[in-house]
């Protein structure tokens, strides 16, 4: 095909190779050794997993970030698979969408390492001879990171679609598959984008927190930015944390740049009201580079290949999932993870309930703290950056940088200092939590101060209004509904931090901070699954609890009063 | 021959409500439409002409009665059937090109090039050769809309369906897509047999029509089938086209005032009346104009409209405001202020508060209502309670656009008070609680 378009001297344009298709080249070249590469190790016979064979030699870093981003990559191709899916179903059929709806509320406000535990337990169970089991565990963390917030935005935007688009195209009689690729999802990308976006910094956090499971009393590490971390850690060798934080931020930068970036511009191509030309040079390399040109051509022919393949891997899923029920009924299942049917097992002493309910309660108080001082902080230097356009303009790419960075990368850090000069770990654990949560609010107050409308401004200028009142009566006021939105998605990052940053470990040595979370970490590592199930039990009540009673009410009165 | 394309017989449409009983949209309609015609659906929105498109398009099932392509009946959309949309309906993700090609993606028979062959050649008889590769946002309203026009004529349909088309285009805009059209037809450069369009400007159906049909509302009915009997050279200061401006006015006002009146009487309103979308500065502004004009203050409804440079959807519902309020009355296509128009128009700004409030409580029920029963239970009544006596007869959308008039007006009027954070409907003041409050605190 693409020799015999070079030679087709006849065609208007010339396909001849230029350098983009050299560039073109390389990076399909990259791409594609990086999805084989990471294929042939998933496929790959079971290994052990040990700490050992993680090696700390910086000049290993690339490729544990190659394997991490293989694996985030693969998580939100699922991801997006499924949102389609799902939301979809949610948004056409009435009774799949009262099912499935509150369902991922529920799911939504779950933390998700709380899943990694539960599957663990079924894709080991799947694919127990294969890497790809340990994998899947770590995938599906990661999927469930980002998943729930994709579908539910994805199901919100197909229920906005205008009338008078299905109008016109049932005027011009396009095929549901059609009216799906060119009206729906369009409509849904770009808040799509921006939203896995915004949770990159929560799969981030997953993909380095599942890179080490727990599989019964021993721990797999699967080669990975995740797995360094950890045996850095374990080792104290604060010289290996410091690269691969780097190397995080290098990874994230890389990300941002090579496929958000290029996303955005194109959609800013046709979405933004100001004529201004928009250019990404790998958005020119696609247009200019002959063999796309070439590729573009033949693309429809492509698309109905790499829909059979859909369908084959669609019927290889089902078989799987067949073949597993039925193993269910076989007992076989049961077995495997010692579920002997014995109710009795899965009882708590009252003592164990009360100690749960107990650090519950101390988790809960420490993230309202902890949601106080990022609202004391972070507030006040929103609206200060708010009302300086320019700075504004200068710092929300630094502060949308420092969000995608995933807080339990630095964490190791903060755990050195604690043992060095000997911290009470009470107290600092503090600001471990408030890292995943502040970047919320300062986000949203920012963005709140800058649609403040200008007339507004001159108002309150013309009136000589003081500062104090500029503050109470207009400022406030106006970031009031987005502190209420900051503060939710706030909370639910500091619920997931809480597991993490409760326990302290460095070079062996091991301090926690009370709470519910280093109890269920505590009991994981004990393999005492019967606790850890408790304990996420309890954590979810009091996330959902709150949810509905707390924000919700909040957030509609926030709505209310203010706009 | 001229052979009828699409016709309608006996169809009717009820949307169907919750409680007590259905909204009827559409009664017993029968037409049809034939070879070589445009025919226009003049009516005020809401009146279901809308409605009666989609239909006619088979966009949605009539609730009764049949709809006919050529004599055969119709279940869902038709092939021979094209349409323009109010809001142009343009996908902003591709550009002019891929716009109009999506047309002809669905007819599965034709090439990648045959596609953008025809496409091109369709942009350029809308005259927007050159701007192929923009996308929407690029684009004036006009522009947008001939990007309509050249993706609804690029599957070569028989019919042409045009919902408002040109009324989210200004009025120059509007004109010169209108003589472009005409400039179309009458070439004969497509293959359309017939168009069919729906609008509320009188001037446009005058315009454009072969045959204008007058639209009613509750429950939407045709009330007239005007032949319109000139050729496409139509100028707007010839006598001919004055003339029928004025029956089409004609037309439309016999049909309001027949709803209005009882037997030459002003028929009063009941408890659940469907209360026009008009705010209070607007009825003011209407009574000042017309105690402005002639010494007779009366005015012929068609000046009236061409002076304020209003369509029939934006003028209606205001003469039928201030004609509830007994503040003017309609006859004989003529608005007249009434002796409480008159007062009104004359006092100061705190007496005509005072006028406003004795016509609202003497001649709107609902009003009456609410001040009742404040009066008797001496405190505040939730919004929630009227709300549930107007879902009686009326919509969930429509009681809650009643409710929110109702409240402007008495507010206006200082009836009562209402607090839209609680909902409460109240006879004392906000501010003055208000400062009460802060007094005590």
């Amino acid at each position: 095909m693409f020799q015999f378009d070079i030679f087709n001297r006849n065609k208007l344009s010339k396909p001849l190779p230029n350098l983009w298709d050299f560039l073109a080249f390389v990076m399909v070249g990259c791409a594609f050794l990086m999805i084989a590469g990471g294929i042939h190790e998933v496929m790959s016979p079971a290994e052990e997993f040990s700490a050992s064979d993680i090696s700390l030699d910086i000049w290993f870093l690339p490729y544990y970030a190659g394997r991490s981003v293989f694996r985030m990559f693969a998580a939100i191709v699922i991801a997006v698979i499924a949102t389609f899916l799902i939301g979809a179903l949610a948004a056409k059929n009435r009774l799949a969408e009262m099912i499935i709806v509150p369902i991922i509320d529920v799911l939504q406000s779950i933390p998700v390492l709380a899943f990694l535990q539960i599957s663990v337990f079924f894709s080991i169970y799947l694919f127990p001879d294969r890497v790809l089991g340990v994998e899947l565990a770590a995938m599906i963390a990661i999927f469930f990171a980002q998943a729930w917030s994709m579908i539910l935005y994805f199901y919100q935007s197909l229920k906005t679609v205008p009338e008078s688009y299905y109008e016109m195209s049932k005027i011009f009689r396009l095929t549901v598959w059609q009216v799906f690729w060119k009206i729906e999802v369009p409509t849904a990308r770009p808040g799509l984008i921006f939203n896995v976006m915004l949770s990159l910094s929560a799969s981030w956090f997953a993909v380095v927190e599942a890179e080490v499971i727990q599989i019964g009393h021993t721990k797999a590490y699967l080669p990975g930015l995740g797995s360094y971390i950890k045996v850095a850690q374990e080792q104290g060798n604060l010289k290996a944390i410091g690269f691969v934080i780097m190397t995080m931020l290098l990874v994230i930068l890389i990300y941002d740049y090579v496929i958000f970036r290029p996303m955005q511009v194109k959609i800013a191509r046709y979405e933004d009201s100001i004529l201004e030309h928009h250019d990404h040079w790998l958005l020119t390399m696609l247009s200019r580079a002959s063999s796309f040109k070439v590729l573009r051509n033949i693309w429809p022919y492509f698309k109905k290949l790499l829909l059979g393949a859909l369908i084959v891997v669609g019927i290889y899923v089902c078989y799987v999932s067949v073949n597993w029920l039925w193993h269910l009924m076989d007992g076989s299942f049961i077995e495997h993870f010692s579920w002997k049917v014995d109710w009795g097992k899965w009882w708590v002493s009252e003592d164990v309930l009360k100690n749960l309910v107990y650090v519950t309660f101390v988790s809960a108080v420490r993230i309202i703290g902890v949601l106080l001082l990022c609202l004391l902080l972070f507030v006040p230097l929103g609206i200060y950056i708010g009302t300086k356009p320019v700075l504004a303009q200068f710092v929300q790419p630094i502060i949308q940088m420092l969000a995608a960075f995933p807080p339990n990368v630095l964490y190791p850090v903060m755990m050195y200092l604690v043992f060095e000069y000997r911290l009470d770990p009470e107290i600092w654990v503090f600001p471990l939590i408030m890292i995943s949560a502040q970047w919320y609010i300062l986000f949203n107050v920012i963005a709140a101060m800058l649609v403040i409308p200008k007339d507004y401004l001159l108002v309150v200028s013309s009136l000589k209004c003081s500062r104090s009142m500029i503050l109470r009566k207009l400022y406030l006021p106006s970031v009031a509904p987005y502190i209420v939105t900051g503060l939710v998605t706030g909370a639910g990052g500091a619920w997931n931090a809480t597991i993490m940053a409760e326990l302290f470990t460095w070079n062996g040595k091991v301090v926690h901070a009370t709470g519910v979370g280093s109890l269920m970490k505590i009991a994981n590592e004990q393999g005492d699954s019967v606790l850890v199930a408790w304990s996420v039990l309890m954590m979810c009540l009091v996330v959902m609890v709150v949810n509905i009673l707390v924000w919700q009410p909040l957030y509609n009165y926030a709505i209310k009063r203010f706009q | 021959m001229s052979g009828s394309i699409i016709s309608i017989h006996n169809v009717s449409k009820v949307f169907p409500k919750r409680s007590s009983q259905d909204v009827s949209v559409l009664a017993n309609i029968d037409l049809s439409l034939r070879e070589n015609e445009i025919v226009c659906l003049l009516g005020t929105s809401g009146s279901g002409k809308s409605t009666l498109l989609r239909i006619m398009a088979g966009l949605i099932k009539p609730s009764s009665g049949h709809v006919f392509w050529h004599g055969q009946p119709v279940h869902g959309p038709i092939p021979g059937v094209s349409m323009v949309f109010q809001t142009f309906a343009l996908l902003p993700w591709l550009t002019v090109l891929e716009n109009v090609e999506l047309g002809l993606e669905a007819m599965g028979h034709l090439s990648v090039s045959e596609r953008r062959e025809k496409a091109l050649a369709a942009i350029d008889v809308v005259g927007m050769g050159g701007f192929e590769s923009a996308y929407p946002k690029e684009l004036s309203g006009g522009m947008s809309q001939r990007v309509g026009f050249a993706r609804a004529i690029v599957v070569e349909p028989d019919v042409l369906l045009m919902d408002e088309a040109f009324s989210a285009l200004d009025v120059l805009t509007a004109e010169s897509l209108r003589n472009d059209l005409i400039d179309l037809w009458v070439s004969q450069k497509t293959k359309l047999k017939s168009i069919l369009m729906v609008t509320h400007n009188i001037q446009e159906a005058a315009y454009m029509a072969d045959r204008i049909l007058i639209f009613g509302s509750n429950p939407g009915r045709i009330m007239a089938d005007l032949k319109v009997d000139m050729s496409y050279d139509r100028d707007q200061e010839q006598p001919k086209f004055i003339q029928l401006v004025d029956s089409i006015y004609h037309h439309i006002t016999q049909a309001s005032e027949s709803f209005s009146r009882i037997g030459g009487r002003l028929k009063p309103v009941d408890l659940h009346f469907r209360l026009p979308q008009v705010d209070v500065s607007t009825l003011i502004g209407l009574v000042e104009t017309l105690h402005s004009e002639a010494a007779s203050q009366v005015v012929e409804i068609s000046e009236l409209a061409e002076e304020l440079h209003l369509d029939l959807d934006e003028l209606f519902p205001i003469i039928e405001s201030l004609q509830v309020l007994r503040f003017a009355q309609l006859k004989s296509g003529r608005v007249e202020l009434t002796f409480a128009g008159k007062l009104f128009a004359d006092a100061t700004l705190l007496d005509r508060k005072r006028v406003f409030a004795r016509q609202l409580l003497d001649y709107l029920p609902i009003v009456r209502h609410i001040h009742k029963q404040l009066n008797e239970k001496g405190k505040s009544i939730h919004q929630s309670e009227i709300l549930s006596i107007l879902r009686q007869k009326l919509s969930d959308n429509v009681a809650l656009e009643v409710l929110k008039t109702v409240i402007e007006w008495s507010r206006y009027a200082e009836i009562f008070a209402f607090d839209v954070n609680t909902g409460h409907i109240s006879l004392d003041n906000p501010e003055e609680s208000d400062q009460s409050a802060s007094e005590t605190t």
